[in-house]
C-alpha cells in the first residue's frame, strides 16, 4: 500500500478516485466504469496509468492483473485499437527485427481484422496469461483503460462497453472523458450504464501541492549569474513556497488546470532566480565581497517577491495562450504585433474589411464624400446588454463586426477601394473632379493591385476565391493599418464600436 | 461476469453454489423482513450503539477492520450477481402468480431439456428490460442441463453481418467439436494493404449448408442470439431464416441431435420485425423476464445483498451479528426507505440499485463502518442522476464571465452567440465596473481584466466540456471567434455556480441579466 | 484557351498563355505598326541580334550579383536556425520542471526558396532523419500518419525487412511501428525526427490536431521536431487563429521570419550599383531608382519585383543601337581590326554618321573633362577621322565613364560612412526632410549622388566635422582610413592622395594639439572633406555618350510591368485608332473623332453593347450592328466614287471590317444573300471577340439573351 500512498500524494486531486478504483479493481469490479474529469485530464490519465502499474505489481499466486490503456484519438482505426490493446494485455512490444509482429498465441492467428476476431484475441490473451502461471487456480483480471472515450469510433463503442460479457472473461472497461457518460453514450441504450466515477475539481491545496512537487530542479542550468551558485540550495528551496503561493494567488483565478500553472511556474522560475541574483548584486554590496555561502534575508525575499509579482500576470497573458513559449528569455510575446504590407495591400485590406462588415446599401452613404461635406449619421452600434432590449421584445440587431465577415464580390470592394484611394492617396494624381473616377478605375484595375489581392489571399488576410472574398482580419488590426494610411476607419464603418 | 460454463472444471450442478446469490427456493431462504424483526432489533441496536465497549462514537475497533474489509469484498462480489427475483417473499399470498423470472427459467429449462435430451428443434425469444437477468437465466438454464450442449453465442452488436455471423458460428463450433467447418474461413492470407477491408469471409451462398450441418453434430446445439433485434435488421434476415428453419424442420431422429435457437432482446416488439417467412418458421414461444415489481422485493434484494455472509476464514460471529444489526437499522431508517423508494419509482433497473450499493459499500471505512442514509443519499445522487454539467463545480474566472455574458446574450434575445459578442460584453462590463466611483481601500473595485487570448482559451474549454455547443450549422471555414454557439447551462445552474464561486463583481453583473 | 494551366488557380500571380501560332483563317492583313523606337533609321543591320547578346551577358552578370547578395543576406539566419533545430532537445533549449515535454516547433514565415535553403541546411546533418508532408498527403488522419511514418521507415530499402507479414504485424499507419523502427536503430544514429509541413495553411487543421496529439504521446521517446512553412505573416498569427490552445500547448513554437522589406531592397540596390568591387555594365538612373522604390513600397515587397524591373530596364536600355559599345568596341567580332572593316561596310553608314554626329557634338560640360583634352576632340575636323579612331575614342570614352562612376561610388560610400560615424557620435546630418520615409531618404541620397547634387550633404558633413572633439575626430579619421585601406586595388591607387592625407592627419592627432590648433586642424579637414566629396560626386550625364552605359532619367516603361488591362481594353475598344495608328501620323492631321461607321466591327459592336441593358437580346444587338454596317457600306461607296485612291490607302489604316467591305464591293451588287451572310459572319466574329475578352456571360436563364459584365464605363 506504500506505493498507493505516494501515488495519491503526488496526484492530490485524484486521491479519492485512486483509492476507490484500487478498492474496486482488487475486489470484483463492475465490468464497465466511466470516469468523468472536466478539469485536468492529463494528470488523471497519468495517475490511472500509474495506478494500473501499482495494481499489476500486486498480482500474486492467486490473481494476475493485466492492463491496457489507450487513447481513443490515437486509435483512429479499429485495427490500431485491437493491436495495441492485445499487445498491451499480453505485455508484448513488437520489435522491428521480427517485422513488428503482433502478439498471437498460435503463429498466424490474426485478431485485428474485425471485431469478433478481436474478441477471440481477448479470450486467447486470457488463456495465455493463465497458462503463463502454470497453475489452473490462478485468476486473471484484465483492465482496459480508454482515454478521451468521447472520440471512440462509434462502431466500436458498444462492443467495448460489453467486452466482458462478449468475451466471457473477467475484464473491466474503464472510459475516461471530459464529458459525462450521457453526452457520449451510444443511442438506443445499446450500451449498459457504467459505474460512474468523478475526479474532484482541483482545489487550492491540491494545486499548491502539485506545484511544489513539480518544482524539483532548483538551479537552472543556463543561468548567467555566478552569484546564484553561492546561494545555498536550502535557502533557494526556502523561496519556493512563497514563489508558488504568489504565482497561484495571481494566476489561480484565471487558470484552474494544475498542469498549466505548473508550466507557468517552471517557465518563470529561472527568471525569478535571475531577479534574485540581480537584487542580490545591485542591492547589497555586502553580498559581493563576503565569500562562500550567502543566505537570503527576509528583507531581500520581500523585495524579490514585490519586484517580481507583476511578472506573473504578464507571463499569464503571454504564456497561457502560448503567444510566446518557453524558454521565453523575454516574457514579452515573440509575435511582432504589426502587419507589414505595401500601401496597396493596406488599402485593399481596409476596403475589404468595409465590404465585409458594412451592409451593401450603406456603401453610398459611407464612402462618397458627401457633397454637403461631412458624412451622414451612422447607425450607432448597440453593445448588447440585457438592459437595452429592443422595443416590443425583439432582439437587438448585433453589429456585423461581432458576427463575423460576410463575403463580398470583388467589384464592390474595388469600388470602395477606388473611393478610398481617390480620397487618401496623394502620391497618385487622379486629376480633377471630372477625370478622377476614370483615373481611379484605372488605378484599381492595375495588375500590381490585382497581384496584391492574390498576395493577401496567400497570406490568409483575405479568404475565398475569385470573385468573392471575405476579410479575415479583425477590427483592431485593420484599425492599425488604417492609421498608417490616414484613413479614419471609425467614420467608414456602419456600426463602429 | 460468471465463469465460462464451457469449461467442465467449472461446471457444477447446484445453482445455489454455482452463483453465490442467496439460494433460490423459498424454503432455504433466510432473510427476515424488516417489519417483523425491527422493533426488537432497534432496541438491541440502540443499546449497542451507546455502549462504548463495542463501538465508541461509531469508530470501528481495530480487531474488526479485517472483518469489515472481508464484508465489503463479499458484498462487492455478490453485487456482480444481484439475486434474481425468482421467489416471492414469505408473506406473499398464494393467489399471486409466480414471479416472471421464475417462470421464464422454468420454461427455458424445459425447452432446453427438450433439445438436449430428446433432440428436438426449438426456438424461443427471451424478452425483458435491461438487467432483468435474461443472460443469467439462459446461463442457469444451460448449466442445469444433464449434458453439455454445443453453445454458440452471437451478438447483434458484434456480428453485424450474416457473413460475420457465419464465420463466427463455424469458429465456435470448430472450437467445441474439434472438427473445422468452412475450411476457407480460418485462413487469412497476409495482404499488403492495411485498409482492413479484406476479411477472409465465407461467401453467403454457404449459409444454408453451414446451418444445416449444425443439428448433425455429435452433441445438441444451442444458438444464443444476443441483441436478437439487430439480427432482424440484416438484409433478407437470411441467417434468422436458416436458423429458425433448421430448428423447425429438425425432426427427432437418431442421427439428429437437436438444435435450440434462443433470441435474447430488450425490444418488446421484436416479433414484428421478423419477415413473414421468417416468422412462420419461428415457434412463437416468448419468455419474459421482469425487474422487481414490488418495493418489498426491492428492499429484500437490498437486504439480501448487504447481508451476504462472509465466506472465508476471518468471519467472526460477533462481527456478523453487529453487521446484521447495522444493516437492519439502516434499512429500518425512514430516510433510507424513501431514498430506495425514489429510485424504485424512477427505475426498476436492478443494475442501478447495484451501482448505488457499490458506492455505499465502498464508502464504508473503520471511521464509518456501517451504511447510513447519508451515504446512500450521496451514492444515489452520484449513480442514479449524475451531474449533467460536471465542469460547473469549479469554474475559472474567465469561464464564469463567459457564462454570465452568455446569460446576458440570452436575455437580450440572442440564444446563440459568437465569441466576439461575449468578449465585447465582458470588456464593456470591465470598463463600466472599473469606472464606477466606488472605492475600496483606495483601489477601485472593478472587475478583473482578462486578455482576449486568455478569454478565448476559456471559451475553447467551455466548448471542450460541452458547456457551449455549436448552434445550427457553422460553415467549415468560419474563424473560431465567429462560430455560433449555444449555452447548455440553464440560468438556474449558472446562478448556483456563481453563488458558490463568483466574486461580488461577477454576481452583480449576473444579477443584471434579467 | 480553356486548357491554360493555372488559369483558375487563385494562388497564381502570373499565368503564361502560350502563343498558339496564327489562327488558320487569318485572312485579313495585319496593320503594319511601325516600331516606336526612334533609332530604327540608324541601327545596324544585325544590330538587334548583337545587342540582344550584349544584353544577355550584361543581365546575367547583374542577376547573378543580386542573387548572390540575397543568399549572403539569408545565410546567417539560416545558420542560426539550423543550430537551434539541432540543439532542440538539449537542456539549453528546454527548461526543467515542465509538466510534460513539448514538441520543438519552428514556424518559418517567408518565401518557399528560404524554406528550401533551411531544410537543405538542416537535413544534410548526418544523424538527423527528415520527412516532408504536403497538404495532399494529409486528407485524413490515416493517410497523414501513413505518409509520416513511411517517410521515416522506408528511408532505405534495406530497412524494410522481409520477415514482415503485413496482416499479422502493426499497421503501417500505427505510430508504434515508427517506435519499433526508432528503437532498433543503434544509439545516436538518429537524434531527431524532423517533419517539414509545406504550405502549412493548406492543411486540414482537424487532421493536424490529432496528428500533433498522437505524436506528443510519444515525445521524447520519439524526438520529433516540426517545421511549419507559412506564407502568412507572423501577425495576425495563422497558427493561433486556427488551432485551439490545447493543441498549441503541445508545441514549443519558435518563429523565424525571412529577411524582407526595405532593408533587403536597399542592400540589393547598394551592393549591386554602388559597390566598388562590382561594376555592372548598365548603371540605373534616378528615374529607375524612384520607380523601384515606388513599386516596392506600393505594390509588391518581393525581391522578384525588383529583379523584374531591373531586367526590363536593361532590355529597354539595349534598345539604343549605340549600346553594343557598352562592353567593348568589337561589334561582336573577335578583334578591333574585324570590327573596323565590319563597320566600314556601306550598310553601316547611317549608323556611322549617327555615331559620329553624337561624338562630335560638344560634350555637355567640356570644362569638366580634363581627361578628354589630350586625344583632341574627334570631329573638330572630321576629315581625318577614321573608323579605327572612332572605335578607339569609344574605348577612351568608356574608360572615362567608368572612372567617373567609380568616383561617384567612392564618394557615395565615403559619405555614407561619415554620416554613420557622425550619427553615432550624435550629429544629425540628415537634412531636414523628416516626414519622408526611410526608404525614400536612402534612395534620395543615391539619386543625388548620381545627379551630382550632393553639395548640401557634403557641406553639412564638412560643417559637422568642424565641430568634432578630438576623440571623435580620431574615430572618424580612423574609420575613414580603414575605408581607404580596404578599397579594391584599382580604385585605391587613384585615391592614394586622399589616403596619405588622412594618415598624416591621424598621426598629427596622435601627437595631440592645443585647443585653437585643433580648431584650425578640423577646419582644414572639414573643408577638405567637402571639397573631396564635391568633386567625387558629379553627374554621370556630364560624360560624353553617357546614354550607352547609364539609363539616366529615361523613365521605366511602367505600363509593361503594371498595366491596367481592363481599362486599357475598354478604351482600346472605344478609341481603336489611338492605339492602332502610329503617333506620327495622328499628330499630322487634326485629331478628329472617327464616326461610328469608321470603326472596326468589334468596336462598333462594343459601342452597341454599352447602349444595351443589363441583359442583351442578341438579335436586337445584331440588328443595331447591321444598321451601322449598312451606313458604312454606303459611305464607302460614296467615298470611292469621289476618290478611290484616298479611300484605298485610308482603308489601310482602318480596321479589317472596312477593308473587307471594300474588296467585296467588287463582285457583289445591291445587297442580297451575299451581303446579309457577310454581315452575319462579321457579327458573329465580333461577338466572339468580345466574348473572348470576357465582356459576355452566357446564362441559360433567358432565351437568346446574354449578360453584360461591364457597366457604366466612364469615357
Amino acid at each position: 500500500m506504500a506505493d498507493l500512498a505516494t501515488l495519491s500524494s503526488s496526484y492530490p486531486s485524484q486521491g479519492t478516485l485512486i483509492a476507490t478504483l484500487h478498492a474496486l479493481l482488487t475486489a470484483t469490479p463492475p465490468s464497465f466504469m466511466h470516469i468523468t474529469d472536466a478539469h485536468c485530464s492529463r494528470l488523471t490519465s497519468c495517475a490511472l496509468k500509474r495506478l494500473l502499474d501499482v495494481i499489476a505489481l500486486e498480482s500474486d499466486h492467486k490473481t494476475v492483473y493485466a492492463s491496457a490503456s489507450i487513447s481513443a484519438v490515437a486509435a483512429f482505426t479499429p485495427r490500431i485499437l485491437f493491436d495495441s490493446i492485445l499487445n498491451a494485455l499480453a505485455r508484448h512490444s513488437p520489435t522491428w527485427d521480427d517485422g513488428c509482429a503482433n502478439w498471437s498465441c498460435t503463429d498466424g492467428a490474426r485478431y485485428n481484422e474485425s471485431l469478433d476476431s478481436f474478441i477471440w484475441g481477448i479470450k486467447d490473451v486470457h488463456d495465455y496469461l493463465r497458462r503463463n502461471r502454470n497453475d489452473a487456480a490462478v485468476e486473471v483480471r484484465m483492465v482496459l483503460l480508454v482515454e478521451r472515450a468521447e472520440r471512440l469510433l462509434p462502431e466500436l463503442m458498444v462492443a467495448l462497453t460489453r467486452l466482458a460479457e462478449l468475451t466471457q472473461t473477467p475484464l473491466t472497461t474503464i472510459f475516461t472523458s471530459s464529458l459525462p457518460w450521457y453526452d457520449i453514450k451510444p443511442p438506443l441504450g445499446a450500451a449498459p450504464d457504467p459505474y460512474h466515477l468523478y475526479v474532484d475539481p482541483p482545489n487550492q491545496k491540491s494545486t499548491l501541492q502539485n506545484l511544489s512537487t513539480s518544482l524539483t530542479e532548483y538551479l537552472p542550468s543556463g543561468s548567467h549569474y555566478s552569484i546564484l551558485t553561492r546561494i545555498s540550495k536550502e535557502s533557494i528551496q526556502s523561496l519556493q513556497a512563497p514563489y508558488i503561493s504568489a504565482l497561484h494567488s495571481v494566476c489561480g483565478h484565471f487558470v484552474s488546470d494544475p498542469d498549466e500553472l505548473t508550466y507557468l511556474s517552471a517557465t518563470l522560475w529561472p527568471a525569478f532566480l535571475d531577479e534574485l541574483a540581480r537584487l542580490a548584486t545591485e542591492g547589497g554590496v555586502d553580498y559581493e565581497e563576503e565569500e562562500g555561502e550567502l543566505d537570503i534575508t527576509d528583507e531581500l525575499k520581500l523585495r524579490l517577491l514585490k519586484a517580481f509579482s507583476p511578472k506573473f500576470r504578464e507571463a499569464l497573458d503571454v504564456l497561457y495562450p502560448r503567444l510566446g513559449s518557453a524558454p521565453a528569455s523575454s516574457l514579452s510575446s515573440q509575435v511582432p504585433s504589426r502587419l507589414n504590407l505595401t500601401r496597396t495591400e493596406k488599402y485593399i485590406l481596409i476596403a475589404s474589411y468595409l465590404a465585409s462588415t458594412n451592409p451593401t446599401k450603406s456603401d453610398m452613404r459611407m464612402l462618397y464624400r458627401g457633397s454637403e461635406g461631412g458624412r451622414r449619421k451612422r447607425r450607432k452600434s448597440s453593445v448588447l446588454t440585457s438592459s437595452r432590449k429592443g422595443k416590443d421584445g425583439a432582439a437587438i440587431k448585433v453589429p456585423q463586426r461581432l458576427l463575423g465577415p460576410t463575403a463580398f464580390p470583388l467589384d464592390r470592394m474595388m469600388a470602395i477601394l477606388g473611393n478610398l484611394m481617390v480620397e487618401h492617396e496623394e502620391d497618385l494624381d487622379f486629376g480633377n473632379e471630372g477625370t478622377r473616377e476614370r483615373a481611379a478605375e484605372v488605378e484599381v484595375g492595375r495588375a500590381g493591385l490585382l497581384g496584391a489581392i492574390t498576395t493577401l489571399t496567400q497570406a490568409h488576410l483575405l479568404t475565398g476565391t475569385w470573385p468573392t472574398y471575405k476579410c479575415a482580419v479583425g477590427y483592431e488590426a485593420v484599425l492599425e493599418v488604417a492609421r498608417d494610411v490616414g484613413v479614419s476607419l471609425g467614420e467608414r464603418i456602419w456600426e463602429a464600436p | 461476469m460468471f465463469p465460462a460454463p464451457v469449461t467442465p472444471a467449472k461446471k457444477t450442478r447446484t445453482r445455489t453454489v454455482q452463483d453465490n446469490a442467496p439460494p433460490i427456493t423459498p424454503i432455504k431462504r433466510r432473510s427476515p423482513s424488516p417489519i417483523r424483526t425491527s422493533p426488537s432489533k432497534r432496541a438491541k441496536l440502540s443499546h449497542l450503539t451507546d455502549s462504548p465497549s463495542k463501538l465508541s462514537r461509531g469508530v470501528l475497533p481495530e480487531e474488526f477492520h479485517a472483518c469489515l474489509n472481508a464484508q465489503k469484498r463479499a458484498i462487492l462480489v455478490a453485487l456482480q450477481r444481484p439475486p434474481l427475483q425468482l421467489s416471492q417473499t414469505e408473506e406473499t399470498d398464494n393467489e399471486e402468480e409466480p414471479a416472471a423470472n421464475e417462470l421464464a427459467l422454468q420454461q427455458l429449462d424445459d425447452l432446453l431439456r427438450g433439445t438436449v435430451q430428446r433432440g428436438e428443434g426449438n426456438s424461443c425469444l427471451l424478452i425483458g428490460p435491461r438487467s432483468s437477468g435474461k443472460t443469467r437465466i439462459v446461463a442457469m438454464a444451460l448449466s442445469s442441463q444433464s449434458q453439455q450442449p454445443i453453445i454458440i453465442r452471437l451478438s447483434g452488436h458484434v456480428q453485424t453481418s450474416d457473413r460475420l455471423a457465419m464465420r463466427e458460428i463455424a469458429r465456435q463450433a470448430a472450437a467445441q467439436t474439434g472438427s473445422s467447418f468452412l475450411a476457407d474461413s480460418d485462413v487469412n492470407e497476409p495482404t499488403e494493404d492495411d485498409t482492413d477491408v479484406n476479411l477472409a469471409l465465407p461467401p453467403s451462398s454457404h449459409l444454408p449448408a453451414l446451418i444445416s450441418v449444425l443439428p448433425t453434430l455429435k452433441r445438441p446445439v444451442v444458438v444464443i442470439l444476443d441483441a436478437f433485434d439487430l439480427f432482424a435488421l440484416h438484409p433478407r434476415q437470411a441467417l434468422l431464416y436458416c436458423l429458425l428453419d433448421t430448428a423447425q424442420s429438425c425432426r427427432v431422429a437418431d442421427d439428429m441431435n437437436g438444435i435450440a435457437v434462443i433470441g435474447v432482446t430488450t425490444r418488446v416488439d421484436t416479433i414484428n420485425l421478423l419477415e413473414k417467412r421468417v416468422k412462420s418458421r419461428f415457434s412463437g414461444r416468448m419468455l419474459r423476464t421482469a425487474s422487481p415489481r414490488k418495493l418489498s422485493d426491492w428492499m429484500a434484494m437490498t437486504r439480501a445483498v448487504l447481508t451476504t455472509p462472509v465466506a472465508d476464514e476471518n468471519a467472526s460471529e460477533e462481527w456478523s451479528e453487529m453487521w446484521e444489526q447495522a444493516v437492519d437499522q439502516f434499512l429500518a431508517d425512514r430516510a433510507t426507505a424513501s431514498l430506495l423508494n425514489d429510485t424504485f419509482a424512477l427505475t426498476r433497473d436492478v443494475a442501478t440499485l447495484g451501482r448505488i450499493l457499490i458506492s455505499v459499500v465502498l464508502a464504508l471505512s473503520p471511521s464509518k463502518p456501517f451504511p447510513t442514509h447519508i451515504l446512500l443519499k450521496s451514492a444515489t445522487l452520484e449513480q442514479r442522476c449524475p451531474p449533467r454539467l460536471p465542469f460547473l463545480q469549479s469554474l475559472s474566472y474567465p469561464c464564469m464571465c463567459l457564462l454570465v455574458a452568455a446569460m446576458h446574450a440570452r436575455t437580450s434575445g440572442h440564444d446563440s452567440f459568437t465569441f466576439e459578442m461575449l468578449h465585447e460584453m465582458f470588456r464593456d462590463q470591465v470598463r463600466t465596473s472599473s469606472a464606477a466611483p466606488v472605492q475600496l481601500a483606495g483601489g477601485s473595485v472593478g472587475m478583473m481584466k482578462c486578455s482576449r487570448e486568455v478569454l478565448m482559451a476559456a471559451f475553447e474549454y467551455m466548448i471542450k466540456v460541452r458547456g457551449f455547443v455549436i448552434s445550427g450549422s457553422n460553415p467549415a471555414n468560419v474563424a473560431k471567434e465567429f462560430g455560433k454557439y449555444r449555452c447548455m447551462a440553464e440560468r438556474e445552474e449558472v446562478k448556483k455556480a456563481i453563488e458558490k464561486q463568483g466574486g461580488t463583481n461577477v454576481k452583480k453583473w449576473f444579477s443584471k441579466a434579467k | 484557351m480553356a486548357t491554360v494551366p493555372g488559369l483558375k488557380d487563385p494562388n497564381q500571380t502570373v499565368i503564361c498563355i502560350p502563343y498558339a501560332g496564327p489562327e488558320e483563317d487569318q485572312e485579313d492583313r495585319p496593320l503594319q505598326v511601325p516600331s516606336h523606337s526612334p533609332y530604327t533609321s540608324q541601327d545596324l543591320p544585325d544590330g538587334f541580334g548583337l545587342r540582344m547578346e550584349v544584353y544577355r551577358a550584361a543581365w546575367k552578370e547583374c542577376l547573378d550579383r543580386v542573387q548572390s547578395i540575397i543568399e549572403a543576406l539569408h545565410a546567417p539566419k539560416i545558420q542560426e536556425l539550423a543550430e537551434e533545430v539541432r540543439s532542440a532537445y538539449s537542456p539549453s533549449q528546454t527548461i526543467p520542471n515542465l509538466p510534460y515535454p513539448e514538441i520543438p516547433t519552428f514556424c518559418l514565415h517567408g518565401p518557399a526558396a528560404f524554406l528550401q535553403d533551411v531544410t537543405r541546411e538542416i537535413l544534410e546533418t548526418p544523424n538527423i532523419a527528415g520527412c516532408h508532408l504536403h497538404p495532399s498527403d494529409c486528407t485524413n488522419i490515416t493517410s497523414a500518419m501513413k505518409s509520416l511514418i513511411s517517410a521515416f521507415v522506408n528511408v532505405n530499402a534495406a530497412e524494410t525487412n522481409p520477415k514482415k507479414r503485413p496482416a499479422l504485424s502493426l499497421a503501417s499507419y500505427d505510430i508504434n511501428m515508427l517506435r519499433a523502427w526508432y528503437d532498433h536503430l543503434e544509439e545516436g544514429t538518429c537524434t531527431q525526427l524532423i517533419v517539414v509541413f509545406h504550405q502549412f495553411e493548406q492543411f486540414d487543421s482537424a487532421v493536424l490536431q490529432d496528428l500533433f496529439y498522437i505524436c506528443s504521446l510519444h515525445v521524447p521517446e520519439l524526438p520529433f521536431v516540426f517545421i511549419f512553412s507559412l506564407s502568412s505573416q507572423p501577425s495576425p498569427s495563422y497558427l493561433h487563429a486556427t488551432y485551439p490552445r490545447d493543441t498549441l500547448a503541445l508545441l514549443r513554437v519558435r518563429r523565424v521570419v525571412a529577411p524582407h522589406g526595405w532593408p533587403l531592397a536597399k542592400q540589393i540596390l547598394e551592393d549591386t550599383f554602388f559597390s566598388l568591387d562590382f561594376e555592372p555594365e548598365v548603371m540605373i538612373g534616378p528615374a529607375v531608382l524612384d520607380y523601384i522604390v515606388d513599386y516596392f513600397t506600393r505594390y509588391n515587397q518581393s525581391t522578384d519585383a525588383i529583379l523584374t524591373i531591373l531586367q526590363l530596364t536593361y532590355m529597354k536600355h539595349y534598345d539604343n543601337p549605340l549600346t553594343f559599345f557598352a562592353r567593348d568596341s568589337l561589334l561582336g567580332t573577335s578583334s578591333p581590326a574585324e570590327a573596323e572593316q565590319k563597320l566600314s561596310k556601306p550598310t553601316f553608314f547611317p549608323f556611322l554618321d549617327a555615331l559620329f554626329t553624337r561624338i562630335s557634338l560638344p560634350s555637355p560640360a567640356p570644362a569638366l573633362d580634363p581627361l578628354f583634352e589630350p586625344d583632341g576632340e574627334p570631329g573638330d575636323d572630321w576629315s581625318d577621322v577614321t573608323v579605327a579612331s572612332l572605335l578607339a575614342s569609344m574605348d577612351v570614352l568608356r574608360e572615362k565613364y567608368k572612372a567617373r562612376l567609380r568616383d561617384i561610388k567612392v564618394g557615395y560610400r565615403l559619405m555614407n560612412l561619415m554620416k554613420g560615424v557622425l550619427v553615432k557620435v550624435g550629429y544629425d546630418t540628415s537634412a531636414k526632410k523628416g516626414n519622408l520615409e526611410v526608404e525614400k531618404e536612402d534612395v534620395e541620397l543615391m539619386r543625388r549622388a548620381l545627379r551630382g547634387r550632393c553639395a548640401r550633404e557634403s557641406k553639412t558633413i564638412g560643417a559637422a566635422v568642424k565641430e568634432l572633439s578630438a576623440a571623435e575626430a580620431k574615430e572618424l579619421l580612423s574609420s575613414m582610413h580603414s575605408f581607404f585601406q580596404d578599397l579594391p586595388g584599382h580604385v585605391r591607387r587613384k585615391e592614394d592622395k586622399a589616403r596619405v592625407k588622412i594618415v598624416s592627419w591621424k598621426s598629427q592627432l596622435q601627437r595631440g594639439m592645443e585647443e585653437e590648433e585643433l580648431v584650425a586642424f578640423l577646419e582644414a579637414i572639414g573643408d577638405w572633406v567637402t571639397q573631396y566629396l564635391n568633386d567625387r560626386l558629379k553627374s554621370l550625364e556630364e560624360c560624353k555618350l553617357w546614354d550607352i552605359w547609364y539609363t539616366g532619367s529615361s523613365p521605366i516603361p511602367s505600363e509593361m510591368i503594371n498595366p491596367a488591362p481592363r481599362a486599357t481594353i475598354i478604351s482600346a475598344l472605344l478609341h481603336p485608332y489611338e492605339y492602332a495608328q502610329p503617333d506620327t501620323e495622328s499628330e499630322g492631321k487634326a485629331p478628329h473623332a472617327p464616326k461610328l461607321w469608321e470603326l472596326p466591327d468589334t468596336s462598333i459592336l462594343f459601342r452597341r453593347y454599352l447602349e444595351g441593358g443589363k441583359m442583351i437580346n442578341v438579335y436586337d444587338w445584331y440588328e443595331s450592328f447591321a444598321v451601322v454596317l449598312e451606313s458604312q457600306r454606303r459611305e464607302i461607296r460614296r467615298e470611292r466614287r469621289s476618290d478611290a485612291v484616298a479611300s484605298r490607302n485610308k482603308s489601310d489604316g482602318k480596321g479589317k471590317g472596312k477593308a473587307r467591305a471594300v474588296e467585296d464591293e467588287e463582285e457583289e451588287e445591291e445587297g442580297g444573300e451575299e451581303w446579309r451572310m457577310q454581315v452575319q459572319a462579321r457579327f458573329i466574329r465580333a461577338l466572339h471577340e468580345l466574348d473572348y475578352m470576357g465582356f459576355i456571360k452566357h446564362t441559360g436563364r433567358k432565351a437568346d439573351h446574354v449578360l453584360r459584365t461591364v457597366f457604366d464605363v466612364l469615357d
